[in-house]
């Protein structure tokens, strides 16, 4: 037994002889958490990015259709999926008839009647305001529509005040549409749902189910074609290459401490000959170390972040990833640590246990 | 604290025999010279009392653990960017020794040893002599029950030899067990005992 006053007087004073020493090993430990922490931030954000722009995309949402006009899918059925607490938006439309504008001669366009969530599903960014009636900014700009114009539309349908809407991240060649508000009638041609990320393993065969009573055959596929899905964001996160980087810094790290103790391991064979046990000598040498790299991984952390930063705009969706960043950058900096020292301890129980009756011996 | 070297045989690997010693009995509380020729084994005697080295018959009875001898070596083996009186207190922490005590016999080893006045200087700054007298000192301070000595004189000139003789008189006077190795006479005569190694072989002279 010892007193441990005196241990850590002996460890303050010995820190102070060796201040350089102590000060490479936190720098270095700092600066190789900054790396891998600001690495991971900045993977987090690229995921959630791409997330967010998958998603703006489309990627919960499904849409489903029947073969045949005879058994078309049932409005009711469609709208009554918006009471389900894993539905986000549901609605659909069915094709109307060839639809002039008067401003645009020679022009014909297609009628689409909507019902339900169909604007929010169309523009998930800046929906238009129900009971207008929408035109894309791409299809608009082709004929030089403004917003806001009031045309007179054929087919019977009189005049109306037409918005233009930016429906890019849904649909990027939306064709020449003009999208109506409707009440529900007898059938659908479309129904689209977007689901919430957690059901998106079921929501398939379940929307099909759902949609499918009766003797119709009702067929859901994913909005987006396979392709986008194949780089899904969190499948390419969970397979970053820098995902064993703390593993990387902290045998960096550890072999670095264990390197400097090695260098001193004459220290270490002095102190075993004025009564330190191995144990006590390896606590005086690798405590202090160990104290250092703690140091040195919370100010790497801080910094990445600093440098870094957590995340962007402060919305809600911002908030969560933020607050996943900053489990992902502590997580890291805790392995790197972990590995550091497990390195510099099983190092210094080595030297101590190997070379130093030889170093002893060295100096008689 | 005796100890008693029994029908020992050592010999480093591949190698005839260093050293044969049929009994060397050391009294507690003696001061003991080792001489010799250069290769007789001075080195080899003390490594094997201390426990750095296992001889391949006999060995040494009454010899205390590891951790309770204390060594003088030859080269200068400090914490040189310690002060001396750290220096002199680095074995004291693992003893239930409390500050006042601890300070107390450093001081009195560091008057023993004439190296009063150098208690602050770092011990990286001292010279030869004086690292040599800050090894005595620490071989002093803990009372361990024997202090292995290998040339302390071994690389000083006859000033300094002659000052670390005198710190030597301190041990002689206490109650550990000290073994010296040494060619320089002056060491050996300031010793009670003094065992000549001839062809691996203790003799008395
Ligand atoms: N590690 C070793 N391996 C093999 N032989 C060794 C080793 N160490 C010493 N020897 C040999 O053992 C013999 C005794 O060596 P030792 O160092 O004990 O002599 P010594 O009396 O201390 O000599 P000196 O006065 O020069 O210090 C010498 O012949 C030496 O060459
Ligand atoms: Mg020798």
């Amino acid at each position: 037994m010892w007193r441990l006053s005196v241990v850590i007087k002996e460890i303050g004073a010995n820190l102070i002889a060796e201040r350089w020493r102590a000060v490479v090993i936190a720098v270095i430990t700092a600066a190789a958490t900054t790396s891998v922490v600001a690495t991971e931030l900045d993977q987090v954000r690229r995921a959630v990015a791409a997330d967010a722009e998958l998603k703006s995309a489309g990627r919960y949402v499904y849409v489903a259709w029947t073969e045949g006009a005879d058994t078309p899918v049932n409005p009711t059925r469609c709208l009554a999926l918006r009471h389900n607490q894993a539905v986000l938006a549901a609605g659909g439309y069915t094709h109307g008839g060839p639809v002039s504008v008067a401003k645009a001669p020679g022009e014909l366009f297609g009628a689409r009647m909507m019902v339900g969530d169909m604007p929010a599903l169309l523009a998930p960014h800046n929906p238009p305001s129900p009971g207008q009636v929408y035109i894309s900014q791409t299809a608009a700009a082709r004929v030089g529509l403004a917003d806001g114009r009031t045309v007179l539309l054929g087919g019977g349908l009189g005049n109306a005040r037409v918005s233009v809407v930016d429906m890019s991240a849904r649909v990027p060649d939306p064709g020449p549409w003009v999208w109506i508000p409707a009440a529900p009638g007898e059938k659908l041609d479309e129904c689209w749902v977007e689901v919430v990320p957690a059901a998106d393993q079921v929501a398939q065969p379940a929307i099909t189910a759902w949609l499918s009573q009766g003797e119709r055959t009702v067929i859901v596929t994913r909005f987006l074609a396979e392709d986008p899905l194949r780089t899904d964001p969190v499948t390419v996160f969970a397979a970053r290459s820098t995902r064993y980087a703390w593993a990387a810094s902290g045998v960096i790290v550890g072999v670095v401490v264990w390197l400097i103790i090695w260098f001193r391991r004459s220290e270490m064979a002095l102190y075993r000959t004025v009564g330190s046990s191995r144990g006590q000598t390896t606590l005086i040498f690798v405590l202090p170390y160990m104290a250092l790299m703690v140091v040195g991984t919370l100010g790497g952390l801080l910094l990445g972040i600093y440098i870094h930063g957590l995340g962007a705009e402060p919305t809600a969706t911002s908030l969560v990833a933020a607050r996943t960043s900053l489990v992902a950058a502590s997580r890291q900096s805790f392995l790197t640590l972990s590995i550091g020292i497990l390195i510099a301890l099983g190092g210094t129980l080595l030297t101590l246990g190997g070379s130093i009756a030889g170093h002893i011996r060295n100096r008689l | 604290m005796s100890l008693t070297i029994r029908e020992l045989v050592f010999a480093y690997p591949g190698q005839p025999a260093v050293l044969t010693i049929e009994e060397l009995r050391v009294e507690a509380g003696q001061m003991v010279a080792i001489t010799g020729p250069s290769g007789s084994g001075k080195t080899t005697l003390l490594q094997l009392i201390g426990g750095l080295l296992h001889p391949q018959q006999g060995g040494v009875e009454g010899g205390p653990p590891f951790e309770s001898i204390r060594w003088v070596f030859q080269t200068p083996t400090i914490l040189g960017r310690r002060t001396v009186l750290d220096n002199l207190l680095l074995g004291l922490h693992q003893r239930r020794w409390d500050q006042s005590r601890a300070d107390l016999a450093a001081g009195q080893a560091l008057v023993a040893t004439g190296m009063d006045q150098l208690a602050d200087r770092p011990a990286g700054s001292l010279s030869g002599g004086e690292i040599q007298r800050l090894q005595i000192a620490r071989a002093l301070v803990g009372r361990p029950s024997l202090v292995l000595a290998d040339e302390p004189t071994g690389q000083l000139d006859r000033t300094n030899t002659e000052r670390v003789v005198a710190s030597l008189a301190a041990l002689r006077t206490s109650d550990s067990t000290v073994i010296v190795a040494t060619h320089d006479p002056l060491v050996a005569d300031a010793c009670h005992r003094r065992f000549e190694l001839r062809n691996g072989v203790a003799v008395e002279v």
